[in-house]
C-alpha cells in the first residue's frame, strides 16, 4: 500500500504471481482451463511480450506538419496558439515506456530526467520521446509538443514479459511524483504476433498509475485492416486515453484501429523526429499520435497543477475538433473518438473558465442487480477473489455553486471517490461519472457503484467499498463563474452618472435596478445599463438585482453624491526658519489636481503637487498654508492652516510627565512646551481611568 | 587477457538465459493461497523461490502435470512497499 498524493493504493502482492513454462508438446490452453478451476487459483493466463504501434513510412510531409500544417491549415494540433499560452512546467516528467532514448542525441539529451541504459525497437522510443518532449526552441532538430517536460525513457523492449512490463510501469511511477504522464506506444501481442491480447498482469500495472493519479496515454494499433475490431491492450484498459492517429488532411489513417474504446485521434501519419544517430526521421502509426496526446496532457498538468488525472482527460475530450469524414454522436464516434486534440483550445478552456473540484458523500440507491459473480483484486479488507454480489447504483444529485455559469463541463473524478465502477476484475479504482443527459446550467446527478457481497454459503460481507449512504462522489465542473461588478464613477457631483454591469455571462440575463437615498431613474431601471439622478450630498448604495442561469444574484456600489467636505490640512502648527516642514490633506475623492499656497511670507516649495507639500519659510513670523483641490464637480478648498515660524521654535521642546508614579487608580498627564527653556504653555488632562 | 575471457563468458552465459526463456510458452499464474515463498541458496547464492505449501494444492497441480520445480516467481524484484 503506497501513499501517493494523499490516496492510499491497494495492490494485489505480487510475489504470489508465478510464471509457469509449459512441457514441449502440451499447449498453454489446456492448463490455463485446469488452473482456472481450482480456488486456490486467481487467475491464469497466456504470458507474452509487447511490440511497438508503428508502421513504416517513407512519405515525405515535409517538416512537423502535425504541429502546424501549412497545406491545410487547422488540421494539426493547434501547437503554435497553445504555446502563446503556455510551453510546458520543467517540474513535469513524461514517462515513456517504450523501447528507450538516446541520451546522447542533440535534440533530447536535456530533457532526459533518466534513461535505461541503451535502445531497441529500432529507434521506435526514440522516435516517440521527440514528438512529446523533444528540446525546443533551439534552432535546431524539432520541436516537441511540451517545451519544458523531461523524460523518464524506461525500455520494455528488452523484457521478458508481461510481469517485467508491470513492474517497469510500476518503476516509472514511482520514479518520481512528478511523472504525471505515461505513453504508451506499443501493444500486447499473442504468441502468433496477432494482436488484442489481454493481459490481467498488466492492466494492475495501468490500474495502479491511475490510482495514483498520473494520466496513461496509449496508442489504439494499427491493425484496422489486418485484424478489424480487435482491441489493442494497453489501449483497451479502463482508465487510459486510447489514441488514435489521423493524416494532415483530418482523415483517420487507414491502418488505425476503430473502435468503441476509441478516446481521441492526433496526427500520426508521416510525423517528423528525433530517431537513431543523432538524426531525424519520418514515422507512422498510432504509436506517434499517442505522444502528441501525451503531450498535451503534460502542459495541461503543467498549467494547472491541481488538474486530476480524469480532468485532464475530460478537457482533451471536449477541446477536440470534431474533424474527419464520420459524424459525432453525442460528440463521439468509433472512428475519431471525441475528435482530433486541440492544444490550443484545451489550455484556452482552461485560461477562460474556472475549474472547481468538488466531493459530494451519501447517495441513494437508484437501482440494484440480482446475486451474480465478479471479481475484485484490490478492495481494501477484502481478500482477492470471485465473489457473489449485488450490485447497487448510488445516485446523488448535485447542486453547482451559484457562482457558476455557462458550464462547460461536468465529470467525475476516480481518483478521490469512494465506490466502484461495474468493471469485472475490479482493480479497485475509485469511480464517479455524470448520468448522462443530467448535466444542467445548475447542477447534475452522479452515479457510482457499490457491492454488497457474500461469501459461498450466502453469508452477507457487507457492502464494498462502502455502504450507500457513505460514498463520496467526486466530480468537477468548468465553466465561466459569475464576476459581476458595477461599473461606473464612485462619486457625482450633483447631477447625474451612468452605472451598468460588467461581465454578463450570457444573453437573457435581466437585471433590475434600485437606489436608496433621494435618488432617482432617468430612463429604464432594467438593462444593463442605467442612469441615477441625485442633487443631494449624501452616500446612496445602488443595487443590481440579476437573474442569470436561473439563479439571481445581487450585487450593490456604493456612491458619494456631491461634494463631500474637505478634511483639515494635518501639519505642526510650528516651524523653524530655514528648515524644511512638511504637512498633508486627506485624500479627497475623484481629486484630479492639488494646488498649494503658502502665503504671508517668503517661502520655498518644494513638492506640491500631490495632497502633500515640502516648505521651507525663508523668515520669522505666521504663515499661512491651504490648499485647492481640483475635482469633476469644480475646485474645492482646505481650511487654511496657521505656521507660527521662528528660528528659536528649533529650541523648542515637547515633553510629557506623568503622577502619581507608580500610578494606582488614576493618572494625571502634562504636556509641557517649552522654547529657549521657558515654558509657553501646558496641557494638561487628568483623572484617567484605568483599566488593566 | 582474463578480462576479455570474462566478458565472453559472461555474454554465453546472458545468451543461454534468454535462449531459456520463450515466453510463449509460458502462462502467469497468481495464487491466492496454498503458495509461499521461501529463500534457499542456490549456487552459493539466497534465493527466493516458490513452495506449494499445500498438500491438496500438490496434488490439484500434479493431476494438472504441473511439477513444483516448473515454477518460478514472475516477478522477484516485487516488493509490496513499491505500491
Amino acid at each position: 500500500m503506497k501513499v501517493t498524493d494523499t490516496t492510499q493504493i491497494i495492490q494485489l502482492d505480487m510475489t504470489k504471481l508465478f510464471r509457469l513454462k509449459v512441457p514441449e508438446g502440451k499447449l498453454r490452453k489446456e492448463f490455463i482451463e485446469k488452473l482456472r478451476l481450482m480456488p486456490e487459483v486467481l487467475y491464469a493466463e497466456e504470458n507474452g511480450t509487447v511490440a511497438p504501434l508503428a508502421v513504416p513510412s517513407d512519405t515525405d510531409y515535409g517538416s512537423q506538419w502535425s504541429l502546424n500544417n501549412p497545406v491545410n491549415p487547422g488540421a494539426d494540433i493547434h501547437a503554435e496558439a497553445a504555446w502563446d499560452i503556455f510551453t510546458g512546467n520543467p517540474n513535469n516528467i513524461i514517462a515513456i515506456i517504450d523501447g528507450g532514448a538516446d541520451i546522447n542525441h542533440e535534440d533530447l539529451n536535456a530533457k532526459i530526467a533518466e534513461a535505461d541504459t541503451g535502445f531497441g525497437w529500432d529507434g521506435h522510443g526514440i522516435h516517440v520521446a521527440g514528438i512529446a518532449a523533444a528540446e525546443s526552441n533551439n534552432t535546431q532538430g524539432i520541436s516537441g509538443v511540451d517545451w519544458q517536460a523531461r523524460i523518464l525513457a524506461k525500455r520494455i523492449d528488452n523484457l521478458s514479459d508481461d510481469a517485467d512490463t508491470y513492474q517497469a510501469i510500476i518503476d516509472a511511477v514511482n520514479f518520481s511524483p512528478n511523472v504525471r504522464v505515461l505513453n504508451h506506444s506499443w501493444g500486447t501481442l499473442f504468441s502468433n504476433q496477432a494482436p488484442g491480447r489481454y493481459s490481467t498482469t498488466i492492466a494492475q500495472a495501468f490500474a495502479y498509475a491511475y490510482k495514483a493519479n498520473r494520466v496513461s496515454v496509449a496508442a489504439m494499433g494499427n491493425h484496422q485492416i489486418t485484424h478489424n475490431g480487435t482491441i489493442s491492450y494497453p489501449a483497451g484498459f479502463n482508465n487510459v486515453i486510447a489514441v488514435g492517429s489521423t493524416n494532415d488532411e483530418d482523415i483517420i489513417a487507414t491502418s488505425s484501429v476503430q473502435g468503441a474504446n476509441i478516446d481521441i485521434a492526433a496526427p500520426g501519419v508521416g510525423i517528423l523526429s528525433t530517431f537513431t544517430g543523432g538524426g531525424y526521421s519520418f514515422q507512422s502509426g498510432t504509436s506517434m499520435a499517442s505522444p502528441h496526446v501525451a503531450g498535451i496532457a503534460s502542459l495541461l498538468k503543467g498549467y494547472r497543477p491541481n488538474l486530476a488525472n480524469d480532468d485532464i482527460e475530460n478537457i482533451i475530450k471536449i477541446s477536440a475538433d470534431k474533424v474527419g469524414n464520420d459524424p459525432y454522436l453525442n460528440g463521439f464516434n468509433n472512428v475519431m473518438g471525441h475528435g482530433r486534440v486541440n492544444a490550443a483550445e484545451a489550455l484556452t478552456l482552461l485560461q477562460q473558465n474556472t475549474l472547481n473540484q468538488f466531493t459530494a458523500t451519501g447517495g441513494t440507491v437508484a437501482s440494484s442487480t440480482g446475486n451474480y459473480s465478479n471479481v475484485f483484486y484490490a478492495t481494501s479488507g477484502l481478500a482477492p477473489g470471485t465473489y457473489i454480489v449485488k450490485r447497487h447504483e448510488v445516485t446523488k444529485a448535485v447542486t453547482f455553486p451559484s457562482s457558476f455559469c455557462d458550464i462547460v463541463g461536468a465529470w467525475g473524478r476516480g481518483v478521490g471517490s469512494i465506490g466502484y465502477s461495474v468493471a469485472s476484475p475490479n482493480y479497485g479504482e475509485g469511480f464517479c461519472e455524470v448520468i448522462p443527459g443530467t448535466q444542467t446550467s445548475t447542477g447534475a446527478t452522479l452515479r457510482t457503484y457499490v457491492y454488497q457481497m457474500y461469501n459461498v454459503l450466502g453469508q452477507s460481507l457487507g457492502y464494498y467499498p462502502t455502504t450507500p449512504a457513505n460514498v463520496t462522489f467526486a466530480y468537477t465542473v468548468l465553466g465561466k463563474t459569475n464576476t459581476f461588478a458595477i461599473s461606473g464613477p464612485d462619486s457625482f457631483c450633483d447631477n447625474a452618472a451612468n452605472y451598468s454591469v460588467s461581465n454578463i455571462p450570457e444573453a437573457g440575463t435581466t437585471i433590475n435596478w434600485t437606489a436608496t437615498g433621494n435618488t432617482t431613474f432617468s430612463g429604464s431601471t432594467t438593462g444593463n445599463t442605467v442612469t441615477i439622478v441625485n442633487n443631494t450630498l449624501e452616500q446612496i448604495v445602488l443595487t443590481a438585482t440579476i437573474v442569470t442561469c436561473g439563479v439571481t444574484h445581487t450585487i450593490t456600489k456604493n456612491i458619494l453624491v456631491g461634494m463631500p467636505p474637505v478634511a483639515a490640512i494635518t501639519g505642526d502648527q510650528f516651524a523653524t526658519t530655514g528648515v524644511l516642514y512638511g504637512c498633508f490633506i486627506q485624500e479627497y475623492p475623484e481629486a484630479t489636481a492639488y494646488e498649494w499656497f503658502v502665503t504671508n511670507g517668503d517661502a520655498t516649495v518644494y513638492h506640491d503637487n500631490t495632497n502633500w507639500i515640502d516648505v521651507m519659510f525663508e523668515h520669522d513670523g505666521y504663515y499661512i498654508i491651504q490648499v485647492k483641490i481640483s475635482t469633476p464637480c469644480g475646485d474645492v478648498w482646505s481650511e487654511k492652516l496657521y505656521v507660527n515660524v521662528s528660528e528659536e521654535n528649533q529650541f523648542r521642546t515637547i515633553t510629557y510627565s506623568s503622577f502619581p508614579n507608580p500610578v494606582d487608580s488614576e493618572i494625571t498627564i502634562q504636556k509641557i512646551i517649552t522654547r529657549n527653556k521657558k515654558r509657553i504653555k501646558q496641557i494638561v488632562q487628568k483623572n484617567l481611568a484605568l483599566f488593566c | 587477457m582474463k578480462t576479455f575471457t570474462l566478458t565472453i563468458l559472461i555474454f554465453l552465459q546472458s545468451l543461454v538465459c534468454f535462449a531459456q526463456r520463450d515466453p510463449s510458452r509460458e502462462i502467469l499464474i497468481f495464487f491466492k493461497e496454498g503458495v509461499t515463498l521461501i529463500t534457499k541458496p542456490v549456487n552459493g547464492k539466497l534465493v527466493k523461490t516458490a513452495t506449494i505449501k499445500s498438500n491438496e494444492l500438490k496434488t490439484k497441480l500434479q493431476k494438472a502435470g504441473i511439477e513444483e520445480s516448473m515454477l518460478e516467481i514472475a516477478m522477484p524484484r516485487f516488493k509490496q512497499a513499491d505500491t
